[in-house]
């Protein structure tokens, strides 16, 4: 070998080593990076394991998936009080409108006008509010019902989300059955999600029925979604989450992020079960931790029966990070590659991505589309998943 | 500091921090502001599955893609810290990677290349050789000064002492020659000066102070048989530290009173001691986005218009389709797409077949590219008085020529930023088409994006004797091959935020004057039906249309099914699916084509109206 020589690049090189043409040369001839010593070793993370118990089964009753029902509406409204970034109680939506306009609204003059028909006189609280708000028929709301039976055959009941629309939230909690639930005090909890309108704000509906609830919600809640606790005539124990896991029952533990939201509002808590023999069921709000992180996080550092993810429900929310290459499909190829088994899809998923899930031999459990929900390829309105026998 | 933009507002102050997911929290929140993406060219970030915690990212900067890797995290009396590991991948063509050493040469060399990166943390001897340097970030317990301090060689140095060669012989790396010589320092401060920026617009607060500390480090060298060995050669390490809250505490955060006196200590007031990367970054002004408005220099993050993107192919090329993604693209971003559209044929069919019609303003009948085109910008001023959209599409006629409306798009210039003139074209018919048709021609000409679509339906060789044809007729477009129309709209978007210039008006006319529709002879009929069709004799008829039906569209009942079916043919191809929905008005079909033969459709109609 001469020392002067030098003719071949590098990547000519390596590519002659993938084909095998240089693959002796690779173990004599100083490889240098291949040596382990060139780079320190950085530690392994252990998978945490958390050991949250074991329960039989879970179904979840659709309660209402449709959080509004005109999209151009909705995000029109948001773009003319400034963007993502405005407050959402300043939006001048029901219930916390003036009449004054976009952006000029305030949790403190809303409020103001119902604060007295909250939680009995719902009905009248919207009719007032109605009045005062922009695109009042637009509001729906986002709510689940979920029912647990752990392994002794022992049956749990609670609630994921309360909606926005007093009246479209009361009717549906009609349609359902839930207002008798929440009389009879068979619901044991009711979780936020999150802050945002279509998931806290039809709060006073399940006051009116059941104000003593144990409630659950974000540490990462503004003081306005606190006080509108107190507000709607709450009187039960609140929990504000504060840690990464908290156990709810063998087999169901509520899971926090902690993750900036559009139109200041901060974190998002989604729930877990392991499903004995089958694994790991997710249900989420609206997901806006993105499903990567929310699976990511599962996996890291809970333990499940055959250590798979078994179902998952709810609004799969576009991932909040945008992808760095525009040709990734990230929720399609993200919600893929963890092998879910049963998956009921809708509200923030979006319908082309439902599709793109089925025609991707996803195993969508396809709805009635019945009440309002728009597509087959959601778990619509009204419609029941269930995980487990 | 208000931390309530990144920190969840009610959190019990004695819980340890999760300072990484804090940085990370600061660029999505700094991200819900347009502007500040394009002002330090943020093309998004992912998170790495199963494996340590990380993120990838990519700023616009650099081709390649970076890393950031959680190795350590604390919480200590003195306040919450991690240490974050700073990976760079570069592009696979990156002339970087001839520094870089022979293993991440053959990394980047792989088909699993991306996925590798995407999930790099949990492999963490695999990207070693991508690793540029260290960023520490703390916070004070006080919540009173937060610091990011970057550590990184200047040079990135490893000796071959023995060389490598090929097996020929011939060296790929000569004894004593430098297997990597990077500057780490510089890749990884691109990166940390962009979450400096996040930093300084979440918590509101400029950067007060920057400190830059030189220290000795070492080059590394070994032999043929991986040893280490001896190597008298210097490497300086750079220290960058960034303050923000209260001046002293953060420095003492970053370093204790130990540490040396920094070489470079000032605030933003002493820019002239600064290198001057940092003395030019945006981190020292992000807190205040209005500001910089104002500042000339940045006008160009400052840019509200809306985007337009001209959408434009032949009858039958996957228009809707591709339209529908676009639209749900936006709605899970919550932004608003407005669509000017119109259609040959007396029935509105897209309109129909698009999800969610309300974000459709029809324009007058006929063709927006020629008799109508006085009212594009009156158009564009009514959607944005409206609805202030984020982007606006304006959808032509299969038959419309997009040289024709240059000129009107020139003048929407105060009113819009157009984006891209983007080609659909069917990529089965696309050879016999691009041979007799001088409006599918400028329509592949006047593109600025051709995606190139069905190319489920064709072979191997026909799809690269298209794409030969379709570079004939334009070299500069993007080409981007599809199915079923499915592409991902963020293509379309040139997140190349600098770009000064109009895309669109990039290509020179031809001189030979424009041809439309009318000229080429095109035209169309409406069919009703008032009764379900059945389905075979509706297949019957698909299946004998004469070859001057060019394209057929429609909504009809199926006898036997409850849900209305969408009827698409192209060229003697045709398709049948659900709608999805349910469908109160009358069911019809429209053909467009040349001098057509439409008796099959006429005892059609008679049979079902």
């Amino acid at each position: 070998m001469s020392n002067d020589t030098k003719n071949v690049s590098r990547r000519d090189f390596v590519k002659g080593a993938a084909t095998g043409l240089v693959a002796g040369a690779f173990a004599g001839m100083g490889m240098y990076s291949y040596s382990p010593w060139a780079y320190e070793r950085l530690p392994k993370t252990e998978r945490k394991m958390h050991d949250f118990g074991t329960c039989r089964s879970v179904r979840v009753t659709n309660i209402s998936e449709t959080s509004w029902f005109n999209n151009a509406h909705l995000i029109g409204d948001i773009h003319e009080a400034g963007g993502l970034l405005v407050n959402q109680y300043t939006l001048n939506w029901a219930p916390f409108a003036n009449g004054k306009g976009s952006a000029q609204g305030s949790y403190d003059d809303g409020i103001s006008s119902i604060k007295d028909l909250l939680p009995h006189d719902i009905e009248k609280a919207w009719e007032i509010q109605k009045k005062l708000a922009l695109h009042p028929e637009n509001p729906g709301g986002y709510s689940c019902l979920i029912e647990v039976e752990e392994l002794d055959g022992t049956m749990h009941k609670y609630l994921l989300d309360t909606g926005w629309s007093y009246k479209w939230m009361n009717d549906c909690f009609k349609r359902e059955g839930i207002d008798q639930m929440l009389r009879d005090q068979e619901i044991e909890a009711l979780f936020i999600s999150h802050e945002h309108w279509d998931h806290f704000w039809g709060l006073p509906v399940t006051m009116k029925y059941d104000n003593r609830i144990p409630l659950y919600v974000h540490d990462g809640f503004y003081d306005e979604g606190l006080q509108y606790i107190k507000d709607s005539g709450y009187k039960g124990e609140l929990t504000i989450a504060n840690k990464p896991v908290t156990p709810i029952i063998p087999g169901m533990a509520l899971l926090k992020f902690d993750v900036p939201i559009i139109n200041r509002v901060f974190g998002e808590t989604s729930l877990a079960f392991n499903i004995k023999d089958k694994g790991l069921v997710l249900i989420s709000g609206c997901c806006h931790q993105g499903i990567l992180k929310f699976a990511d996080f599962a996996y890291a550092n809970l333990k499940y029966d055959n250590d798979k993810f078994y179902g998952i429900y709810g609004g799969l929310h576009i991932s909040p990070f945008e992808d760095w290459d525009p040709k990734y499909d990230d929720l399609v190829i993200s919600l893929g590659q963890w092998g879910f088994e049963r998956i009921g899809c809708n509200h923030c998923t979006g319908h082309l991505t439902a599709k793109k899930f089925i025609e991707s031999g996803y195993p969508v459990v396809r709805g009635t589309a019945r009440f309002r929900s728009a597509s087959k390829d959601y778990l619509g309105n009204g419609d029941k998943i269930t995980f487990g026998c | 500091m208000n931390l309530s933009a990144i920190l969840p507002q009610q959190r019990r102050k004695d819980q340890p921090v999760n300072m990484p997911d804090l940085l990370m929290n600061c660029i999505l929140a700094a991200s819900q502001h347009e502007t500040f993406k394009r002002l330090i060219g943020w093309k998004g970030m992912s998170v790495c599955a199963k494996g340590t915690q990380g993120w990838t990212a990519k700023i616009k900067k650099r081709p390649g893609v970076y890393g950031l890797c959680t190795e350590n995290s604390l919480s200590d009396k003195t306040g919450h810290h991690a240490d974050i590991g700073i990976y760079y991948f570069p592009a696979p063509e990156e002339k970087l990677l001839d520094t870089m050493s022979i293993v991440a040469n053959l990394a980047a060399i792989q088909d699993e290349y991306m996925s590798n990166i995407r999930g790099f943390s949990g492999n963490t001897a695999w990207a070693a050789p991508f690793r540029m340097g260290s960023l520490k970030i703390s916070l004070d317990f006080a919540e009173d000064a937060l610091a990011l301090s970057l550590a990184a060689d200047k040079h990135k140095i490893t000796i071959a002492r023995d060389g490598v060669a090929d097996l020929s012989g011939q060296w790929v790396i000569s004894p004593g020659e430098a297997e990597e010589d990077f500057p780490a320092h510089a890749i990884a401060l691109d990166i940390v000066l962009a979450l400096g920026a996040a930093v300084t617009n979440s918590l509101e607060l400029p950067t007060t102070w920057y400190g830059q500390w030189l220290s000795p480090g070492e080059a590394s060298c070994y032999t043929a048989q991986g040893e280490p060995c001896f190597l008298d050669m210097e490497v300086t390490t750079i220290t960058d530290t960034f303050a923000w809250g209260d001046r002293k505490a953060a420095r003492e955060l970053a370093f204790p009173r130990s540490f040396p006196a920094p070489d470079i200590s000032c605030g933003p007031d002493r820019k002239d001691l600064m290198p001057e990367s940092i003395a030019q970054a945006v981190l020292w002004k992000t807190h205040d986005l209005a500001a910089m408005g104002k500042e000339e220099e940045y006008a160009y993050a400052f840019d509200s218009r809306p985007k337009l993107i001209v959408l434009s192919g032949f009858l039958g090329s996957g228009k809707t389709t591709f339209l529908n993604q676009l639209l749900e693209y936006h709605a899970s971003r919550d932004e608003l797409v407005a669509i000017i559209q119109n259609e040959v044929g007396q029935t509105g069919v897209d309109g129909k077949l698009l999800e969610g019609d309300d974000s459709i303003v029809e324009l007058d009948e006929g063709c927006v590219c020629c008799t109508l085109a006085g009212s594009i910008s009156r158009g564009v001023e009514q959607l944005r008085a409206r609805f202030n959209p984020k982007v606006i599409v304006l959808e032509t006629t299969g038959l419309a020529n997009p040289f024709n409306i240059l000129q009107e798009l020139d003048k929407l210039r105060p009113l819009v930023r157009l984006e891209s003139i983007t080609t659909l074209v069917d990529a089965p018919n696309a050879l016999n088409l691009l041979s007799q048709s001088d409006i599918a021609r400028d329509q592949v000409r006047a593109a600025d994006t051709i995606l190139l679509n069905k190319c489920d339906l064709t072979s191997k060789a026909e799809l690269d004797e298209v794409t030969a044809k379709l570079r004939q007729l334009n070299k500069r477009a993007a080409l981007i091959q599809t199915e079923y129309g499915n592409a991902k709209p963020g293509l379309l978007y040139d997140t190349d935020t600098l770009k000064q210039s109009i895309p669109g008006l990039l290509p020179s006319p031809p001189k030979a004057p424009h041809h439309d529709h009318t000229m080429e002879g095109y035209t169309s009929r409406r069919f009703a039906f008032t009764s379900p069709l059945s389905r075979e004799n509706l297949i019957r008829t698909l299946k004998n249309l004469p070859p001057e039906v060019f394209r057929l569209k429609g909504i009809v009942g199926i006898a036997g099914t409850e849900e209305a079916e969408v009827v698409q043919y192209v060229a003697g191809r045709y398709e049948l699916s659900r709608l999805g929905d349910s469908f109160e008005d009358e069911y019809f079909l429209v053909a467009i084509g040349k001098n057509m033969d439409l008796s099959a459709l006429d005892n059609l109609q008679e049979v079902y109206a």
